[in-house]
């Protein structure tokens, strides 16, 4: 199958088509260069840990931190995130999420609600989920151990006011889930004083999947998830206690990483503007029976938005735009049953719209085009 | 010797190394000793002098790291891998480099004591009524597998044209082709060393050389010495009736070959290379005591090549007794197996006309004759009277094989009769 990029709109999932250099960069790394990472000092193995650590500089720099050793790589978002919860909480600590988690997140801490006792609440949201600024201090009066926000909502696009929450809740580790926000929106680490990022590789940043990482300001307050070799400290049984090595045990995604440099080495332009994004959600509203989920705020609104309709399912609306039309789109939670409470769409779930930075304005009046003409019918 | 830097792991070492070549620091990344330390298994080696400015650029840009001096070399590399013909073996073939040489014209100076036209181990030229330079340069490919035993060999070698020319060593200076990759630079160090050592056992000072990026390795000396106008040894000083005084035993090509075809036993393998470590100038002091001088040192053209040169030079018939001759421990089964080396051949070929051998010579011993020599020992002529005392005390300063082996008498048809 040839999968037709200009009708490809479920970027929040995974991003298509990424840049040829990805796909170039991990075959050569596949038929020439080969080696691992910190294991020897041959040439293979060498060139492949300079790739790695000039990487880590690089996605420090993205992030926003001159931390760069604390910039750890996992295999994804998930990862980090399950890395940094079960890393900081040991039992009994409060919690705040914000509304519109995923449950990378909320599946954790449900684990760690019943298994060590930890403490869940939510932080006070507006409807479309966006954090209640002014409210905050309600929270920091509880005096939470951890609290954890979705940069931007995989659900309906909002961007979450980062930069206000340490200022009202100076004492709390602040756990950010950038899976939707790093390389779709600034993301400024040491400046909001973030304490604790997870990304992934492959979503904004356009590179492969099985790449991701999470940055920790603190890592000695955070313990491993994963044990296992790590090239250095090797006579001992005990995790070293610098990082990254004390966060990554095993053989990384050598491939992933590297087809993830050659990404963020060549980050095509955005072929469609903010305005012609917002644009496409301003039309979609006009289309009878439609309700369109965004943010309230169209400054708060990231490249992911979600639609459901008064009659039609929306897989029934999936299933006309994919095959009437050849639209690639997702439908139903997301992932994110808490988002879809919040918003009043749980069970039914909604279906997403997320663009690429290669779609063209034309492209969403071809899917405004679809999506109007199936819901005539 | 080099700095070892270690760090706690492979981000410390590649941000080290990517900040030492962004200020020019010269650096390799290495695999660390076990013997130091088993964290990271990389570090960073420096050259000693440019370990202080690697220190502080580490420091500035806060990686931590450790120091650690680096244990002499341990690196298992076999020279021997390199090259087909080692030693003065890879010689060029006395008449083709005769041919080459034809029709050059070299100058002439009275001062010039020594030319080219004896075959001379080294030019000779007179810088006051009681002074004479000796400059000689000798340099060849790998003769045996160690690095520091090569330089040793090489050296030694080099010196040894001084010493055949009656001076002593003055300066040295070292001529390096080593390739820039492929080799680790220890060997380089170690075969350096080796050499180094020579030339401070001959009493000799190096002062400086040349390197060229080349494979496969090539190491040897040029070497100023000086010398008596009045004491010069040459090829062409000697006199019919004086005997011939061979100072090493013979056989170090058969024994290379055959230490490559895996028929030498180790023992004498080890003791063939000792005797090319060995110095000439304990046996030219001796000569000197003699008042020696025409002397000639033994070398890749071998006994007979060398001979021929002397008797040319000195316009004198060379009687050889075979049976005379000092050789090395396992040589002769060597040679009774086969084991020839192709320079004895190409020797063979170019002095055959001049060579005139008793019938009774075994194939083994004409062989013997033509076995290029890796510095071999000192051949020189003392009168008869003379000549057993002279052997006697050579075996005292160290040279245990010392012998006569042959005798100068009046031209004849042919310059050199083996019997």
């Amino acid at each position: 199958m040839m999968t037709n990029p200009r009708a490809y709109f479920d970027n929040a999932a995974t991003s298509f088509p990424k840049p040829p250099e990805v796909g170039r960069e991990m075959t050569r790394y596949f038929s020439e260069i080969g080696g691992t990472y910190g294991r020897s000092s041959h040439g293979p193995s060498l060139e492949v840990s300079r790739m790695i650590e000039s990487l880590r500089d690089r996605m420090a720099g993205m992030l926003g931190t001159t931390l760069n050793a604390n910039v750890l790589f996992t295999h994804n978002a998930t990862i980090g995130l399950n890395l940094a919860l079960f890393g900081y909480l040991q039992g009994g600590e409060t919690v705040y999420t914000s509304a519109l988690e995923h449950n990378a997140t909320m599946r954790p801490l449900h684990a760690l609600a019943q298994h060590r006792g930890v403490d869940l609440r939510i932080l006070p949201s507006h409807a479309d989920g966006s954090i209640h600024v002014e409210r905050l201090g309600e929270v920091a009066a509880q005096h939470p151990k951890l609290l954890v926000v979705n940069h931007v909502s995989n659900v309906n696009g909002v961007i979450q006011p980062l930069c206000e929450i340490h200022k009202r809740i100076p004492d709390a580790v602040l756990l950010i889930d950038a899976s939707q926000s790093l390389g779709a929106v600034s993301v400024r680490a040491d400046e909001w004083k973030l304490d604790a990022l997870a990304w992934t590789g492959h979503k904004s940043l356009l590179g492969p999947t099985g790449v991701g990482g999470l940055f920790l300001r603190d890592p000695e307050q955070c313990t491993p998830l994963i044990y296992g070799g790590t090239g250095s400290r090797s006579k001992e049984f005990a995790m070293p206690e610098f990082p990254p090595d004390r966060f990554e045990a095993g053989t990384p995604n050598i491939a992933g990483l590297i087809g993830l440099a050659a990404a963020i080495e060549h980050v095509p332009g955005c072929a469609h503007s903010n305005a012609d994004w917002l644009e496409f959600i301003g039309m979609l509203r006009s289309i009878p029976g439609i309700r369109i989920l965004a943010a309230m705020d169209s400054t708060k609104q990231g490249k992911v938005v979600s639609v459901s309709h008064d009659t039609l399912s929306v897989s029934e609306i999936g299933d006309a735009l994919w095959h009437g039309h050849g639209i690639a789109v997702r439908v139903g939670l997301h992932c994110a049953p808490l988002a879809h409470r919040t918003l009043g769409t749980f069970p039914a779930g909604t279906l997403r719209f997320s663009p690429s930075v290669f779609h063209e304005r034309s492209d969403f009046d071809f899917v405004f085009r679809a999506l109007s003409e199936v819901c005539r019918q | 010797m080099n700095v070892l830097f270690l760090f706690q792991n492979t981000r410390g070492v590649i941000r080290a190394e990517a900040v030492c070549r962004e200020h020019a620091l010269a650096i390799q990344v290495r695999a660390t000793p076990r013997d130091i330390s088993s964290e990271c298994g990389m570090c960073l080696s420096v050259a000693d002098g440019s370990a202080e400015a690697v220190g502080r650029l580490l420091v500035k840009e806060g990686i931590s790291f450790d120091r650690h001096v680096a244990r002499p070399p341990r690196v298992q590399f076999d020279l021997l891998s390199t090259v087909e013909y080692g030693g003065c073996s890879a010689k060029l073939p006395a008449d083709i480099l005769a041919e080459a040489l034809r029709g050059l014209v070299p100058g002439a100076d009275p001062r010039l004591l020594v030319g080219v036209d004896t075959c001379d181990d080294a030019g000779v030229f007179r810088i006051s009524d009681d002074q004479a330079l000796i400059v000689t340069t000798d340099f060849f490919p790998p003769i045996c597998s160690d690095a520091y035993e090569f330089g040793q060999i090489a050296a030694a070698n080099a010196l040894s044209d001084v010493f055949a020319m009656g001076g002593r060593a003055l300066l040295a200076m070292n001529l390096v082709m080593f390739p820039a990759e492929g080799i680790p630079y220890e060997v380089l160090h170690a075969m350096l060393a080796g050499g180094q050592d020579k030339v401070g056992e001959a009493e000799c000072l190096t002062v400086g050389g040349h390197t060229l990026a080349d494979y496969p390795p090539k190491y040897g000396l040029a070497v100023t010495g000086l010398v008596h106008p009045d004491e010069v040894m040459t090829n062409a000083l000697g006199c019919p009736g004086e005997a011939l005084i061979l100072t090493k035993p013979l056989g170090t090509g058969v024994m290379v070959a055959g230490q490559r075809l895996g028929e030498a036993s180790n023992a004498d393998y080890r003791t063939a290379l000792d005797c090319m470590k060995q110095l000439n100038n304990a046996a030219s002091r001796v000569a000197r005591e003699y008042g020696v001088r025409c002397a000639t040192d033994i070398t890749g053209f071998g006994l007979l090549g060398h001979a021929l040169h002397m008797a040319r030079a000195s316009a004198v018939t060379v009687e050889i007794d075979c049976n005379a001759l000092p050789v090395l421990p396992g040589v002769m089964a060597l040679l009774d197996k086969g084991c020839v080396p192709g320079a004895a051949f190409r020797n063979q070929t170019s002095i055959e006309k001049e060579v005139v051998f008793s019938s009774e010579i075994t194939y083994e011993n004409k062989m013997l004759c033509h076995d290029p020599q890796t510095s071999g020992g000192l051949l020189f002529s003392v009168t008869k009277e003379a000549a057993s005392a002279c052997v006697a005390d050579l075996r005292v300063a160290g040279c245990p094989e010392a012998a006569v082996v042959g005798r100068l008498l009046q031209p004849s048809s042919h310059f050199l009769y083996v019997r």
